[in-house]
Protein backbone atom coordinates (compact mmCIF):
# COMPACT_ATOMS: atom_id res chain seq x y z
CA UNK A 1 0.00 0.00 0.00
CA UNK A 2 1.87 3.16 -0.98
CA UNK A 3 -0.78 5.51 -0.05
CA UNK A 4 -0.25 3.73 3.67
CA UNK A 5 3.51 4.59 3.20
CA UNK A 6 3.51 7.83 1.56
CA UNK A 7 3.77 10.98 3.98
CA UNK A 8 0.22 12.71 5.41
CA UNK A 9 -0.03 16.26 4.57
CA UNK A 10 -1.33 17.87 7.77
CA UNK A 11 -4.16 20.36 6.78
CA UNK A 12 -4.63 19.97 3.63
CA UNK A 13 -6.02 23.03 2.32
CA UNK A 14 -9.61 22.02 0.05
CA UNK A 15 -9.77 18.88 2.50
CA UNK A 16 -12.58 18.02 4.48
CA UNK A 17 -12.84 18.75 7.73
CA UNK A 18 -15.10 17.23 10.83
CA UNK A 19 -17.47 20.15 10.07
CA UNK A 20 -18.34 19.02 6.55
CA UNK A 21 -17.93 15.48 7.38
CA UNK A 22 -21.18 15.59 9.97
CA UNK A 23 -23.31 18.00 7.40
CA UNK A 24 -22.71 15.31 4.90
CA UNK A 25 -23.72 12.67 7.39
CA UNK A 26 -26.75 14.07 8.22
CA UNK A 27 -28.08 14.68 4.40
CA UNK A 28 -26.62 11.53 3.66
CA UNK A 29 -29.13 10.13 6.22
CA UNK A 30 -31.96 12.13 5.25
CA UNK A 31 -30.97 10.64 1.44
CA UNK A 32 -31.35 6.57 2.93
CA UNK A 33 -34.21 7.29 6.08
CA UNK A 34 -36.99 6.84 3.30
CA UNK A 35 -35.32 4.24 2.07
CA UNK A 36 -34.31 1.96 4.88
CA UNK A 37 -37.80 3.12 6.69
CA UNK A 38 -39.66 1.44 3.52
CA UNK A 39 -37.63 -1.50 4.43
CA UNK A 40 -38.46 -1.64 7.33
CA UNK A 41 -42.13 -0.97 7.07
CA UNK A 42 -42.58 -3.90 4.51
CA UNK A 43 -42.25 -6.30 7.44
CA UNK A 44 -44.44 -4.55 9.79
CA UNK A 45 -46.93 -7.03 10.78
CA UNK A 46 -49.89 -4.47 11.37
CA UNK A 47 -51.47 -2.27 8.32
CA UNK A 48 -50.60 0.94 10.29
CA UNK A 49 -47.70 2.38 11.08
CA UNK A 50 -47.40 2.05 15.27
CA UNK A 51 -44.04 2.54 17.47
CA UNK A 52 -43.20 -0.29 18.89
CA UNK A 53 -43.50 -2.58 15.56
CA UNK A 54 -45.87 -4.95 15.87
CA UNK A 55 -43.87 -7.98 14.91
CA UNK A 56 -42.23 -8.84 11.57
CA UNK A 57 -44.54 -10.72 8.83
CA UNK A 58 -44.36 -11.44 5.41
CA UNK A 59 -47.97 -10.95 4.78
CA UNK A 60 -47.90 -7.56 2.70
CA UNK A 61 -45.34 -9.84 -0.21
CA UNK A 62 -48.00 -12.44 -0.37
CA UNK A 63 -50.85 -9.42 -0.62
CA UNK A 64 -48.39 -8.08 -3.56
CA UNK A 65 -48.48 -11.64 -5.97
CA UNK A 66 -51.62 -12.36 -5.30
CA UNK A 67 -53.54 -9.37 -6.66
CA UNK A 68 -53.77 -9.81 -10.40
CA UNK A 69 -53.17 -5.88 -11.42
CA UNK A 70 -49.80 -6.06 -9.50
CA UNK A 71 -48.83 -9.33 -11.32
CA UNK A 72 -49.63 -7.76 -14.77
CA UNK A 73 -48.32 -4.66 -14.21
CA UNK A 74 -45.21 -6.44 -13.21
CA UNK A 75 -44.85 -8.14 -16.55
CA UNK A 76 -46.24 -5.09 -18.50
CA UNK A 77 -43.82 -3.33 -17.13
CA UNK A 78 -40.66 -5.48 -17.61
CA UNK A 79 -42.04 -6.10 -21.36
CA UNK A 80 -41.63 -2.73 -21.42
CA UNK A 81 -38.58 -2.44 -20.70
CA UNK A 82 -37.19 -5.68 -22.09
CA UNK A 83 -38.46 -3.54 -25.64
CA UNK A 84 -37.37 -0.04 -24.89
CA UNK A 85 -34.00 -0.61 -23.14
CA UNK A 86 -32.03 -2.03 -26.64
CA UNK A 87 -34.03 -0.19 -28.72
CA UNK A 88 -32.97 3.45 -26.88
CA UNK A 89 -29.06 2.01 -27.03
CA UNK A 90 -29.32 1.28 -30.81
CA UNK A 91 -31.08 4.08 -31.98
CA UNK A 92 -28.77 5.97 -29.32
CA UNK A 93 -25.63 4.55 -30.31
CA UNK A 94 -26.51 5.46 -34.32
CA UNK A 95 -27.63 8.54 -33.51
CA UNK A 96 -24.74 9.75 -31.30
CA UNK A 97 -22.22 8.46 -33.48
CA UNK A 98 -23.55 10.16 -36.33
CA UNK A 99 -23.72 13.10 -34.62
CA UNK A 100 -20.53 13.60 -32.71
CA UNK A 101 -18.63 12.07 -35.71
CA UNK A 102 -20.09 13.47 -38.65
CA UNK A 103 -19.80 17.30 -38.37
CA UNK A 104 -22.47 19.20 -40.17
CA UNK A 105 -24.24 21.93 -39.71
CA UNK A 106 -27.59 20.67 -38.74
CA UNK A 107 -26.18 18.28 -35.59
CA UNK A 108 -26.48 21.07 -32.84
CA UNK A 109 -30.50 21.24 -33.90
CA UNK A 110 -30.89 17.51 -34.16
CA UNK A 111 -29.02 16.98 -30.94
CA UNK A 112 -31.20 20.24 -29.03
CA UNK A 113 -34.59 18.51 -30.73
CA UNK A 114 -33.50 15.04 -29.02
CA UNK A 115 -32.78 16.10 -25.38
CA UNK A 116 -35.94 18.50 -25.04
CA UNK A 117 -37.89 15.78 -23.31
CA UNK A 118 -35.48 16.07 -20.41
CA UNK A 119 -36.40 19.69 -19.74
CA UNK A 120 -40.36 19.26 -21.01
CA UNK A 121 -42.58 18.27 -18.06
CA UNK A 122 -43.40 14.79 -18.43
CA UNK A 123 -47.36 15.89 -18.04
CA UNK A 124 -46.99 17.69 -20.98
CA UNK A 125 -45.21 15.14 -22.94
CA UNK A 126 -48.13 12.64 -21.97
CA UNK A 127 -50.77 14.96 -23.59
CA UNK A 128 -48.89 15.56 -26.51
CA UNK A 129 -48.37 11.73 -27.21
CA UNK A 130 -52.10 11.22 -26.36
CA UNK A 131 -53.51 13.74 -28.36
CA UNK A 132 -51.16 12.15 -31.66
CA UNK A 133 -52.26 8.63 -30.67
CA UNK A 134 -55.66 9.75 -30.57
CA UNK A 135 -55.76 11.54 -34.28
CA UNK A 136 -53.58 8.62 -35.68
CA UNK A 137 -56.25 5.89 -34.10
CA UNK A 138 -53.99 4.12 -32.60
CA UNK A 139 -55.99 2.93 -29.52
CA UNK A 140 -54.33 1.76 -26.38
CA UNK A 141 -52.33 -0.27 -27.00
CA UNK A 142 -48.32 -1.76 -25.82
CA UNK A 143 -46.80 -0.07 -29.33
CA UNK A 144 -48.13 3.34 -27.72
CA UNK A 145 -46.14 2.46 -24.76
CA UNK A 146 -43.08 1.64 -26.49
CA UNK A 147 -43.02 4.68 -28.54
CA UNK A 148 -43.93 6.84 -25.76
CA UNK A 149 -41.23 5.90 -23.60
CA UNK A 150 -38.44 5.36 -26.18
CA UNK A 151 -38.51 8.81 -27.20
CA UNK A 152 -38.64 9.78 -23.37
CA UNK A 153 -35.65 7.85 -22.84
CA UNK A 154 -33.34 8.22 -25.82
CA UNK A 155 -32.01 11.26 -24.30
CA UNK A 156 -30.28 9.29 -21.85
CA UNK A 157 -28.83 6.88 -24.10
CA UNK A 158 -27.68 10.12 -26.04
CA UNK A 159 -26.10 11.76 -23.59
CA UNK A 160 -24.24 9.14 -21.57
CA UNK A 161 -22.63 7.71 -25.16
CA UNK A 162 -22.09 10.85 -26.81
CA UNK A 163 -20.60 11.88 -23.73
CA UNK A 164 -18.36 8.60 -23.82
CA UNK A 165 -17.39 9.44 -28.04
CA UNK A 166 -15.96 13.16 -26.85
CA UNK A 167 -13.64 11.30 -24.70
CA UNK A 168 -12.15 9.03 -26.78
CA UNK A 169 -9.28 10.17 -29.06
CA UNK A 170 -9.47 9.16 -33.27
CA UNK A 171 -6.19 7.92 -33.28
CA UNK A 172 -7.20 4.46 -32.46
CA UNK A 173 -10.23 4.68 -35.17
CA UNK A 174 -7.71 6.54 -38.06
CA UNK A 175 -5.15 3.60 -37.12
CA UNK A 176 -7.78 0.80 -37.85
CA UNK A 177 -9.01 2.99 -41.41
CA UNK A 178 -4.96 3.21 -41.92
CA UNK A 179 -4.20 -0.75 -41.72
CA UNK A 180 -7.19 -0.97 -44.08
CA UNK A 181 -10.03 -2.29 -42.01
CA UNK A 182 -13.56 -1.31 -43.00
CA UNK A 183 -15.21 1.84 -41.34
CA UNK A 184 -17.89 -0.82 -40.34
CA UNK A 185 -15.66 -3.24 -38.89
CA UNK A 186 -13.84 -0.20 -36.86
CA UNK A 187 -16.98 0.88 -35.73
CA UNK A 188 -17.86 -2.85 -34.38
CA UNK A 189 -13.75 -3.60 -33.06
CA UNK A 190 -12.42 -0.44 -32.07
CA UNK A 191 -15.17 2.08 -31.25
CA UNK A 192 -18.03 -0.13 -29.71
CA UNK A 193 -16.08 -1.71 -26.93
CA UNK A 194 -14.87 1.56 -25.77
CA UNK A 195 -18.33 3.07 -25.56
CA UNK A 196 -19.35 0.65 -23.23
CA UNK A 197 -19.00 2.46 -20.14
CA UNK A 198 -21.57 4.95 -22.21
CA UNK A 199 -23.76 1.97 -23.31
CA UNK A 200 -24.08 0.86 -20.07
CA UNK A 201 -25.06 4.05 -18.01
CA UNK A 202 -27.66 5.21 -20.44
CA UNK A 203 -29.15 1.54 -20.17
CA UNK A 204 -29.35 1.63 -16.26
CA UNK A 205 -31.27 5.03 -17.03
CA UNK A 206 -33.58 3.98 -19.20
CA UNK A 207 -34.41 1.18 -17.38
CA UNK A 208 -35.15 2.86 -14.42
CA UNK A 209 -37.27 5.51 -15.93
CA UNK A 210 -39.07 2.45 -18.10
CA UNK A 211 -40.15 0.87 -14.73
CA UNK A 212 -40.54 4.36 -12.47
CA UNK A 213 -42.07 6.71 -15.36
CA UNK A 214 -46.16 7.99 -14.44
CA UNK A 215 -46.37 11.57 -15.58
CA UNK A 216 -45.97 10.30 -19.10
CA UNK A 217 -47.47 6.80 -18.90
CA UNK A 218 -50.68 7.93 -16.80
CA UNK A 219 -52.17 9.42 -20.28
CA UNK A 220 -51.44 6.31 -22.51
CA UNK A 221 -52.39 3.40 -20.50
CA UNK A 222 -55.92 1.77 -19.49
CA UNK A 223 -56.92 -0.38 -17.00
CA UNK A 224 -56.38 -3.18 -19.58
CA UNK A 225 -52.30 -2.26 -19.89
CA UNK A 226 -51.09 -0.45 -17.16
CA UNK A 227 -47.64 -0.50 -15.96
CA UNK A 228 -46.33 -0.98 -12.41
CA UNK A 229 -46.31 2.17 -11.30
CA UNK A 230 -49.94 2.77 -12.55
CA UNK A 231 -51.26 0.17 -10.73
CA UNK A 232 -49.30 1.25 -7.86
CA UNK A 233 -50.55 4.58 -7.98
CA UNK A 234 -54.10 3.04 -8.64
CA UNK A 235 -53.91 0.86 -5.16
CA UNK A 236 -52.45 4.03 -2.99
CA UNK A 237 -55.30 5.93 -3.40
CA UNK A 238 -58.05 3.48 -2.58
CA UNK A 239 -55.86 1.76 0.11
CA UNK A 240 -53.52 2.09 2.99
CA UNK A 241 -51.57 -0.62 4.00
CA UNK A 242 -47.83 -1.71 3.45
CA UNK A 243 -48.55 -3.28 0.34
CA UNK A 244 -46.99 -0.50 -1.92
CA UNK A 245 -43.86 -1.16 0.67
CA UNK A 246 -43.26 -4.83 -0.08
CA UNK A 247 -43.27 -3.28 -3.60
CA UNK A 248 -41.30 -0.68 -2.97
CA UNK A 249 -38.25 -2.80 -0.63
CA UNK A 250 -38.36 -5.36 -4.50
CA UNK A 251 -37.70 -2.08 -6.15
CA UNK A 252 -35.11 -1.07 -3.68
CA UNK A 253 -33.45 -4.65 -3.74
CA UNK A 254 -33.67 -4.12 -7.89
CA UNK A 255 -31.40 -0.59 -7.32
CA UNK A 256 -28.85 -2.45 -5.30
CA UNK A 257 -28.52 -4.94 -8.21
CA UNK A 258 -28.03 -2.03 -10.69
CA UNK A 259 -25.87 -0.17 -8.65
CA UNK A 260 -23.64 -2.82 -8.06
CA UNK A 261 -23.51 -3.40 -12.20
CA UNK A 262 -22.29 -0.16 -12.28
CA UNK A 263 -19.94 -0.79 -9.33
CA UNK A 264 -18.33 -3.44 -11.89
CA UNK A 265 -18.95 -2.49 -15.14
CA UNK A 266 -17.99 1.13 -15.35
CA UNK A 267 -17.41 2.33 -11.47
CA UNK A 268 -19.26 4.57 -9.44
CA UNK A 269 -16.78 7.87 -10.54
CA UNK A 270 -17.03 7.21 -14.21
CA UNK A 271 -20.94 7.15 -14.23
CA UNK A 272 -21.43 10.01 -12.27
CA UNK A 273 -19.28 11.76 -15.03
CA UNK A 274 -21.89 10.75 -17.66
CA UNK A 275 -25.09 11.70 -15.95
CA UNK B 1 1.62 7.60 -53.27
CA UNK B 2 1.20 5.34 -50.32
CA UNK B 3 1.22 8.70 -48.17
CA UNK B 4 -1.46 10.60 -50.36
CA UNK B 5 -3.50 7.65 -49.92
CA UNK B 6 -2.99 7.77 -46.20
CA UNK B 7 -3.51 11.57 -45.84
CA UNK B 8 -6.51 11.03 -48.13
CA UNK B 9 -7.98 8.22 -45.39
CA UNK B 10 -7.29 10.42 -42.80
CA UNK B 11 -9.38 13.55 -43.73
CA UNK B 12 -11.90 11.06 -44.71
CA UNK B 13 -12.32 9.82 -41.13
CA UNK B 14 -13.48 12.82 -39.85
CA UNK B 15 -16.28 13.07 -41.90
CA UNK B 16 -18.90 10.39 -42.56
CA UNK B 17 -20.17 9.62 -46.12
CA UNK B 18 -22.96 11.58 -46.39
CA UNK B 19 -25.02 7.97 -47.64
CA UNK B 20 -24.42 6.54 -44.11
CA UNK B 21 -24.62 9.24 -42.13
CA UNK B 22 -28.88 9.63 -43.84
CA UNK B 23 -28.60 6.30 -43.18
CA UNK B 24 -27.61 6.17 -39.46
CA UNK B 25 -29.76 9.12 -38.30
CA UNK B 26 -33.01 7.67 -40.12
CA UNK B 27 -34.38 6.28 -36.57
CA UNK B 28 -33.75 9.38 -35.12
CA UNK B 29 -35.25 11.55 -37.34
CA UNK B 30 -38.12 9.97 -37.62
CA UNK B 31 -38.36 9.65 -33.35
CA UNK B 32 -37.79 13.82 -33.83
CA UNK B 33 -40.57 14.04 -36.57
CA UNK B 34 -42.93 11.34 -34.38
CA UNK B 35 -42.57 14.09 -31.34
CA UNK B 36 -42.62 17.20 -33.37
CA UNK B 37 -46.17 15.45 -34.57
CA UNK B 38 -47.33 15.00 -31.14
CA UNK B 39 -46.22 18.35 -29.63
CA UNK B 40 -48.20 20.36 -32.65
CA UNK B 41 -51.10 18.13 -32.26
CA UNK B 42 -51.41 19.32 -28.98
CA UNK B 43 -50.81 22.59 -29.52
CA UNK B 44 -53.37 22.91 -32.65
CA UNK B 45 -55.74 21.42 -30.15
CA UNK B 46 -55.52 24.21 -27.63
CA UNK B 47 -56.42 26.42 -30.10
CA UNK B 48 -60.02 24.39 -30.56
CA UNK B 49 -63.16 25.23 -29.79
CA UNK B 50 -65.29 23.76 -27.11
CA UNK B 51 -68.88 23.24 -27.66
CA UNK B 52 -70.14 25.00 -24.85
CA UNK B 53 -71.51 22.57 -21.35
CA UNK B 54 -70.66 19.18 -23.19
CA UNK B 55 -67.72 17.79 -24.35
CA UNK B 56 -67.35 17.50 -27.68
CA UNK B 57 -64.76 19.91 -29.81
CA UNK B 58 -65.62 21.32 -32.65
CA UNK B 59 -63.99 21.80 -35.93
CA UNK B 60 -64.28 25.50 -35.48
CA UNK B 61 -60.49 27.60 -34.47
CA UNK B 62 -60.86 29.48 -30.93
CA UNK B 63 -58.71 31.70 -28.49
CA UNK B 64 -61.65 30.89 -26.01
CA UNK B 65 -59.14 28.69 -23.99
CA UNK B 66 -56.30 31.23 -23.75
CA UNK B 67 -58.95 34.07 -23.16
CA UNK B 68 -60.61 31.68 -20.15
CA UNK B 69 -56.87 30.77 -18.42
CA UNK B 70 -55.81 34.63 -18.52
CA UNK B 71 -59.59 35.95 -17.52
CA UNK B 72 -60.25 33.42 -14.25
CA UNK B 73 -57.61 35.05 -11.83
CA UNK B 74 -57.42 31.13 -10.89
CA UNK B 75 -55.23 29.64 -13.06
CA UNK B 76 -52.63 32.26 -13.09
CA UNK B 77 -52.46 32.10 -9.40
CA UNK B 78 -51.63 28.11 -9.82
CA UNK B 79 -49.19 28.93 -12.41
CA UNK B 80 -47.48 31.72 -10.19
CA UNK B 81 -47.68 28.93 -6.87
CA UNK B 82 -45.77 26.55 -9.28
CA UNK B 83 -42.93 28.91 -10.42
CA UNK B 84 -42.38 30.17 -6.56
CA UNK B 85 -42.43 26.64 -4.94
CA UNK B 86 -40.17 25.39 -7.77
CA UNK B 87 -37.66 28.43 -6.55
CA UNK B 88 -38.04 27.35 -3.18
CA UNK B 89 -37.42 23.63 -3.98
CA UNK B 90 -34.04 24.59 -6.28
CA UNK B 91 -33.04 27.25 -3.68
CA UNK B 92 -33.05 24.02 -0.79
CA UNK B 93 -31.97 21.62 -3.36
CA UNK B 94 -28.79 23.29 -4.08
CA UNK B 95 -28.00 24.22 -0.53
CA UNK B 96 -28.22 20.50 0.38
CA UNK B 97 -26.75 19.43 -2.67
CA UNK B 98 -23.56 21.36 -2.71
CA UNK B 99 -22.03 19.68 0.72
CA UNK B 100 -23.04 16.50 -0.32
CA UNK B 101 -20.94 17.15 -3.98
CA UNK B 102 -17.74 18.78 -2.16
CA UNK B 103 -17.48 15.65 -0.04
CA UNK B 104 -17.45 13.66 -3.05
CA UNK B 105 -15.00 15.75 -4.93
CA UNK B 106 -12.58 16.71 -1.97
CA UNK B 107 -12.71 13.22 0.00
CA UNK B 108 -9.44 11.34 0.33
CA UNK B 109 -11.26 8.23 1.65
CA UNK B 110 -12.26 6.27 -1.53
CA UNK B 111 -14.80 4.27 0.77
CA UNK B 112 -17.03 7.23 2.17
CA UNK B 113 -17.22 9.00 -1.53
CA UNK B 114 -18.52 5.56 -2.77
CA UNK B 115 -20.98 5.45 0.27
CA UNK B 116 -22.31 9.12 -0.14
CA UNK B 117 -22.42 8.27 -4.02
CA UNK B 118 -24.24 4.70 -3.48
CA UNK B 119 -27.01 7.07 -1.41
CA UNK B 120 -27.17 9.07 -3.85
CA UNK B 121 -27.59 6.83 -6.63
CA UNK B 122 -30.44 4.57 -4.90
CA UNK B 123 -32.47 7.56 -4.58
CA UNK B 124 -32.24 8.85 -8.43
CA UNK B 125 -33.16 4.66 -9.56
CA UNK B 126 -35.66 3.58 -7.30
CA UNK B 127 -38.13 5.41 -8.49
CA UNK B 128 -41.18 8.15 -7.50
CA UNK B 129 -43.88 6.00 -6.20
CA UNK B 130 -41.18 4.19 -3.70
CA UNK B 131 -40.03 7.79 -2.64
CA UNK B 132 -43.81 8.95 -2.65
CA UNK B 133 -44.61 6.05 -0.43
CA UNK B 134 -42.26 6.54 2.17
CA UNK B 135 -42.81 10.40 2.83
CA UNK B 136 -46.83 9.56 2.66
CA UNK B 137 -45.51 7.33 6.15
CA UNK B 138 -43.22 9.42 7.25
CA UNK B 139 -44.79 12.73 7.22
CA UNK B 140 -48.21 11.54 8.56
CA UNK B 141 -49.87 13.05 11.56
CA UNK B 142 -48.41 9.78 13.74
CA UNK B 143 -45.76 9.16 11.32
CA UNK B 144 -41.38 9.15 12.30
CA UNK B 145 -40.67 12.17 12.05
CA UNK B 146 -43.86 13.68 13.94
CA UNK B 147 -43.04 10.94 16.61
CA UNK B 148 -39.23 12.31 16.42
CA UNK B 149 -40.10 15.68 17.32
CA UNK B 150 -42.37 14.79 19.92
CA UNK B 151 -40.56 12.61 21.39
CA UNK B 152 -37.71 15.34 21.47
CA UNK B 153 -39.77 17.54 23.44
CA UNK B 154 -39.52 20.11 19.98
CA UNK B 155 -43.61 19.90 19.22
CA UNK B 156 -46.46 19.58 21.36
CA UNK B 157 -49.12 18.90 18.30
CA UNK B 158 -48.46 17.07 15.58
CA UNK B 159 -47.36 19.15 12.47
CA UNK B 160 -49.26 18.81 9.24
CA UNK B 161 -46.91 17.87 6.60
CA UNK B 162 -49.47 15.84 4.09
CA UNK B 163 -51.52 17.86 2.38
CA UNK B 164 -49.73 21.09 2.54
CA UNK B 165 -46.83 22.67 1.08
CA UNK B 166 -44.86 21.77 3.33
CA UNK B 167 -44.47 17.71 2.55
CA UNK B 168 -44.48 18.58 -1.04
CA UNK B 169 -41.37 20.35 -0.62
CA UNK B 170 -39.72 17.96 1.67
CA UNK B 171 -40.87 15.42 -0.83
CA UNK B 172 -39.20 17.54 -3.86
CA UNK B 173 -36.39 18.42 -2.23
CA UNK B 174 -35.13 15.43 -1.51
CA UNK B 175 -35.87 13.93 -4.86
CA UNK B 176 -33.84 16.54 -6.67
CA UNK B 177 -30.74 16.11 -4.60
CA UNK B 178 -28.98 13.43 -6.23
CA UNK B 179 -29.31 15.53 -9.19
CA UNK B 180 -28.18 18.50 -8.14
CA UNK B 181 -25.15 17.06 -6.20
CA UNK B 182 -23.71 14.81 -9.78
CA UNK B 183 -24.34 18.03 -11.77
CA UNK B 184 -21.76 20.53 -8.81
CA UNK B 185 -19.23 17.00 -8.53
CA UNK B 186 -17.43 18.28 -11.79
CA UNK B 187 -17.38 21.57 -11.26
CA UNK B 188 -15.80 21.51 -7.68
CA UNK B 189 -13.34 19.01 -9.10
CA UNK B 190 -12.57 21.71 -11.55
CA UNK B 191 -11.27 23.90 -8.89
CA UNK B 192 -7.84 23.86 -8.95
CA UNK B 193 -6.26 23.19 -5.72
CA UNK B 194 -3.56 25.40 -5.79
CA UNK B 195 -5.65 28.68 -5.46
CA UNK B 196 -7.12 27.21 -2.64
CA UNK B 197 -3.36 26.48 -1.13
CA UNK B 198 -2.58 30.15 -1.99
CA UNK B 199 -5.62 31.54 -0.48
CA UNK B 200 -4.33 29.60 2.84
CA UNK B 201 -1.16 30.56 2.96
CA UNK B 202 -1.75 34.10 2.70
CA UNK B 203 -3.55 34.11 5.82
CA UNK B 204 -7.48 33.28 4.30
CA UNK B 205 -9.56 31.42 6.65
CA UNK B 206 -11.74 28.44 5.73
CA UNK B 207 -14.75 30.35 5.54
CA UNK B 208 -13.24 33.03 3.17
CA UNK B 209 -11.35 30.42 1.07
CA UNK B 210 -14.80 28.95 0.64
CA UNK B 211 -16.82 32.13 -0.25
CA UNK B 212 -14.41 34.06 -1.85
CA UNK B 213 -12.60 31.27 -4.02
CA UNK B 214 -14.35 28.09 -4.22
CA UNK B 215 -17.85 29.53 -4.74
CA UNK B 216 -16.73 32.05 -7.72
CA UNK B 217 -15.25 29.11 -9.46
CA UNK B 218 -18.47 26.79 -9.54
CA UNK B 219 -20.86 29.59 -9.94
CA UNK B 220 -20.97 28.02 -13.64
CA UNK B 221 -21.91 24.82 -12.31
CA UNK B 222 -24.08 26.08 -9.64
CA UNK B 223 -26.55 27.98 -12.30
CA UNK B 224 -26.50 24.41 -14.45
CA UNK B 225 -27.22 22.57 -11.52
CA UNK B 226 -30.18 25.47 -10.53
CA UNK B 227 -31.04 25.21 -14.29
CA UNK B 228 -31.53 21.17 -13.86
CA UNK B 229 -33.53 21.04 -10.35
CA UNK B 230 -35.45 23.95 -11.36
CA UNK B 231 -37.06 22.32 -14.82
CA UNK B 232 -37.70 19.73 -12.64
CA UNK B 233 -39.37 20.74 -9.77
CA UNK B 234 -41.22 22.25 -12.72
CA UNK B 235 -42.30 19.40 -13.80
CA UNK B 236 -43.63 17.45 -10.75
CA UNK B 237 -46.56 15.68 -11.29
CA UNK B 238 -46.72 12.66 -8.94
CA UNK B 239 -45.14 14.05 -5.37
CA UNK B 240 -47.93 16.85 -5.00
CA UNK B 241 -50.97 15.03 -6.29
CA UNK B 242 -50.53 12.41 -3.69
CA UNK B 243 -48.39 14.51 -1.24
CA UNK B 244 -50.91 17.62 -1.71
CA UNK B 245 -54.13 15.32 -1.89
CA UNK B 246 -55.82 17.83 -3.77
CA UNK B 247 -55.22 20.32 -0.99
CA UNK B 248 -52.39 21.56 -2.97
CA UNK B 249 -51.66 21.28 -6.65
CA UNK B 250 -49.15 22.21 -9.56
CA UNK B 251 -49.66 23.32 -13.39
CA UNK B 252 -49.47 19.27 -14.40
CA UNK B 253 -52.27 17.88 -11.54
CA UNK B 254 -54.58 21.02 -13.31
CA UNK B 255 -53.85 19.75 -16.21
CA UNK B 256 -54.57 16.28 -15.48
CA UNK B 257 -57.57 17.29 -13.29
CA UNK B 258 -58.86 19.03 -16.41
CA UNK B 259 -58.50 15.81 -18.95
CA UNK B 260 -59.76 13.16 -16.45
CA UNK B 261 -62.29 15.14 -14.81
CA UNK B 262 -64.40 18.12 -17.60
CA UNK B 263 -62.54 16.07 -20.41
CA UNK B 264 -62.05 19.52 -21.50
CA UNK B 265 -58.91 18.80 -23.93
CA UNK B 266 -58.78 22.67 -25.67
CA UNK B 267 -58.71 23.85 -21.91
CA UNK B 268 -55.45 21.17 -21.01
CA UNK B 269 -54.19 21.80 -24.48
CA UNK B 270 -53.81 25.40 -23.90
CA UNK B 271 -52.44 24.63 -19.72
CA UNK B 272 -49.77 22.42 -21.75
CA UNK B 273 -48.62 25.33 -24.12
CA UNK B 274 -48.33 27.82 -21.27
CA UNK B 275 -46.69 25.37 -19.07
CA UNK B 276 -44.06 24.45 -22.92
CA UNK B 277 -43.56 27.63 -23.00
CA UNK B 278 -42.91 28.53 -19.54
CA UNK B 279 -40.17 25.43 -19.59
CA UNK B 280 -38.13 26.52 -22.28
CA UNK B 281 -38.12 30.16 -21.53
CA UNK B 282 -36.15 29.28 -18.22
CA UNK B 283 -33.80 27.12 -19.64
CA UNK B 284 -33.25 29.77 -22.20
CA UNK B 285 -32.64 32.51 -19.41
CA UNK B 286 -31.09 29.45 -17.18
CA UNK B 287 -27.90 29.12 -20.06
CA UNK B 288 -27.96 33.16 -20.77
CA UNK B 289 -27.27 32.89 -16.91
CA UNK B 290 -24.71 30.50 -16.81
CA UNK B 291 -22.34 32.06 -19.85
CA UNK B 292 -22.63 35.71 -17.68
CA UNK B 293 -21.52 33.69 -14.96
CA UNK B 294 -18.64 32.41 -16.97
CA UNK B 295 -17.93 35.57 -17.70
CA UNK B 296 -17.81 37.07 -14.57
CA UNK B 297 -15.57 34.10 -13.40
CA UNK B 298 -13.02 35.17 -16.11
CA UNK B 299 -12.96 38.43 -15.33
Amino acid sequence: MISKAAPRLAREPGAVGWPLGLITALIVAFLAVPVLFVIFYSFNKSAYFRLPPQGLSLRWYANFFRLHYFREGALISLALAAVVTPLSVAIGVAASYGLVRGRFKAATLINALLMSPIIIPGVVTGIALMTMFNLLGSGWSFGNLVIAMTLVCLPFTVRTISANLHGLNHFTEEAAINLGASRWTTFRRVVLPQIRPGIVGGMIFVFATVLEDVSVVIFLTSYRTSTLSIAALGYLRNKDDPTIAAMATMLVALTIGLVFIIQRVIGLEKFMTLE
Amino acid sequence: MKTARQARLTADFQTIPTRSLVLILMPTLAIIALFLASYGSFILMSFREMLPGTTTVTGNWSLASYRRFFRDAVYPYFLFQTLYRAVQVTLLGLLLAYPLAYFVARSSSKLLRQLVMTAMIIPLLVGGITIVYSWLVLLGNAGLLNAGLKALGIIKQPIRFLFSWKGVIICLVYFVIPYAAFSLIGPIRNVPRTLEEAAVNMGASKLTVFLRVVLPLTLPGIVEAASLTYSLALSAFLFPMMLGGGKVKMMSNIIYETIYVTFDFPFAGTMATILLVVSIAVVVVMTLLQRTARRVRSD
